[in-house]
């Protein structure tokens, strides 16, 4: 690689022709691109709704209408930041709606055989690392409940620049602010985090 | 530098790494314990967005984009659904009429090109439903006489695959004919009647051949199968709050077999509507609505289906229990 040729340039040079392939509809592009970013997407989607079913239909919603929308992406954003941005609009719909407030199951499901016999249900295995120490546990669970505490504009900040790691520059780009805003608003978001983190963070 | 400026740098910041912030560190335990926790915090957070996606998401969301797909193929050929198809065979073959009366400007004789003519318009009639085009759009076709067997059979075709390979097959017979037909007339001299019967214009063999391609192709209960809805996986009735379930009943199209299941509110058909369940043989699932179009299946339907394959492929109606009266 020729040294004016920075990484990133490269970076974007591939993240055309695969825009190029996903213009098309070429469906291993997008699997590929489900693949590389289904796990960022559901992430924020959890903590964005705080319900393990719900950002399960969100991860599913965001990338059902990122495929809807790819003939209409012009590649002025990352692929990611793109994704990012799908993603919070479903959380905030979902959120916003009356069918989010109905949506959770309370019941247990069984699932019953040809001869009417229960049989338990497989549950995808989404329990925390077991050997995480017991402050780390404590931590993460406060976290997850403050988080919760935050308002909106305050969590998406937050997790976008703490959880997933955007640059204020990404972060700018998926919430369509200036990087000032962006600096000024995550100040503002940690100072309530720290505040909600009260209780272990006296 | 005071502890509320290094504070707000840390919220700000993340981290206070500046030589005016450290100095300060260095001299104030409250704000170093403040860092500290600060720094605790942010790898805490990290490790958040570390976590795995459930296994299973991949292949639902491969599964529903597919899905999404599927119809993009069909949708072209929704415009030859209803009225359009007729009207637009009529349009191909008014251009055909046109092109054969161009041609019999310069080639007699006239008798024989315009028995062409009329074979072909009788080919191209058949609309689904039995349905002729309306005079005002085509009068040139409505003024053709129909193939009265075909109109009268056509009822029950009414379907979008039927469609497609009812254009299709009227494509090839306007341009084979329009091109062949005319070019016999011409050189030997035969009688083009004698060249349309040849071809065989709209035969119910290849019908009937269409009728069986789509029954093989399309989803459908295999008698060779346990019950379709043996094993499915079904909230429990008794236990919890009922208060945001909605009792629904899935029924398998055409027969009297069905199973209740609880669904979310948000996701089960309204009380007056049913829902088409189509469950495709690798366990993609669409769900349509009574306008036909697509709505995400309810979790408990993909488990059940996607990811169990409880339920075997085919065709389901989903509504409200007690099922609505059907129209």
């Amino acid at each position: 690689m020729p040294w004016w040729t920075s990484a990133r340039g490269s970076a974007l040079e591939q993240e055309g022709e695969v825009v190029e392939r996903l213009r098309g509809r070429d469906e291993a592009a997008f699997e590929q691109l489900v693949g590389e970013h289904e796990r960022e997407v559901f992430g924020l989607a959890r903590r964005m709704l705080g319900d393990h079913e719900e950002a399960l239909d969100a991860t599913q919603e965001t990338f059902l209408r990122a495929f809807r929308g790819l003939p209409s992406f012009r590649g002025q954003a990352s692929l990611r930041t793109w994704l990012y941005g799908i993603t919070l609009n479903v959380c905030r719909n979902r959120l916003t709606s009356a069918h989010a407030r109905s949506r959770k199951i309370t019941q247990p499901l069984v699932l019953v055989d040809e001869t009417g016999a229960q049989q338990p249900v497989p549950v995808p295995d989404t329990a925390p690392d077991p050997e995480q120490t017991a402050y780390g546990r404590e931590l993460r669970s406060a976290l997850e409940h403050a988080l919760a505490a935050l308002s909106f504009e305050h969590r998406e900040i937050v997790l976008l620049r703490d959880v997933q790691g955007l640059d204020y520059g990404e972060i700018a780009a998926v919430l369509g602010c200036a990087l000032g805003t962006v600096k000024s608003r995550l100040g503002r978001a940690r100072g309530a985090l720290r505040e909600a983190l009260k209780e272990v963070w006296p | 530098m005071t502890c509320e400026e290094l504070r707000r740098i840390l919220e700000e910041e993340g981290t206070a790494s500046s030589e005016p912030a450290r100095a300060h560190l260095a001299g104030c335990p409250a704000c170093a314990g403040e860092a500290e926790r600060w720094a605790a915090v942010l790898v805490a957070l990290r490790e958040l967005g570390q976590e795995p996606a459930p296994p299973f998401l991949h292949a639902r969301i491969m599964a529903h984009v597919r899905t999404e797909a599927a119809p993009r193929r069909e949708r072209r050929w929704h415009l030859l659904r209803g009225w359009r198809a007729p009207a637009l065979a009529a349009a191909g073959a008014a251009v055909v009429i046109l092109g054969l009366g161009l041609y019999q400007a310069v080639h007699p004789p006239v008798a024989e090109v315009n028995k062409v003519a009329r074979a072909v318009t009788q080919d191209v009639e058949v609309v689904p439903g039995g349905q002729r085009p309306p005079a005002s759009s085509a009068p040139s076709v409505a003024a053709a006489p129909m193939a009265p067997s075909e109109s009268e059979s056509s009822g029950p075709l009414r379907h979008e695959l039927e469609a497609d390979v009812r254009e299709a097959r009227a494509k090839k017979v306007i341009a084979s004919k329009a091109g062949s037909l005319a070019e016999d007339a011409e050189r030997r001299g035969a009688s083009t009647a004698d060249a349309v019967a040849a071809s065989g214009p709209a035969p119910a063999p290849a019908r009937a051949a269409t009728r069986r391609e789509r029954a093989a192709t399309s989803p459908s209960l295999d008698e060779t199968h346990p019950p379709p809805l043996a094993g499915l996986l079904r909230s429990a009735e008794t236990a919890g709050k009922g208060s945001d379930l909605v009792r629904c009943r899935l029924q398998v199209e055409g027969e009297d077999e069905a199973v209740e299941l609880l669904l979310p509110a948000g996701q089960a058909p309204p009380a007056d509507e049913v829902w088409l369940v189509t469950v495709h043989a690798d366990g993609q699932l669409d769900l349509r609505d009574s306008q036909g179009e697509r709505q995400l299946a309810p979790l408990v339907l993909q488990q059940s289906i996607g990811q169990q394959r409880q339920i075997r492929s085919g065709r389901y109606r989903l509504s409200q229990a007690p099922v609505p009266p059907t129209p």
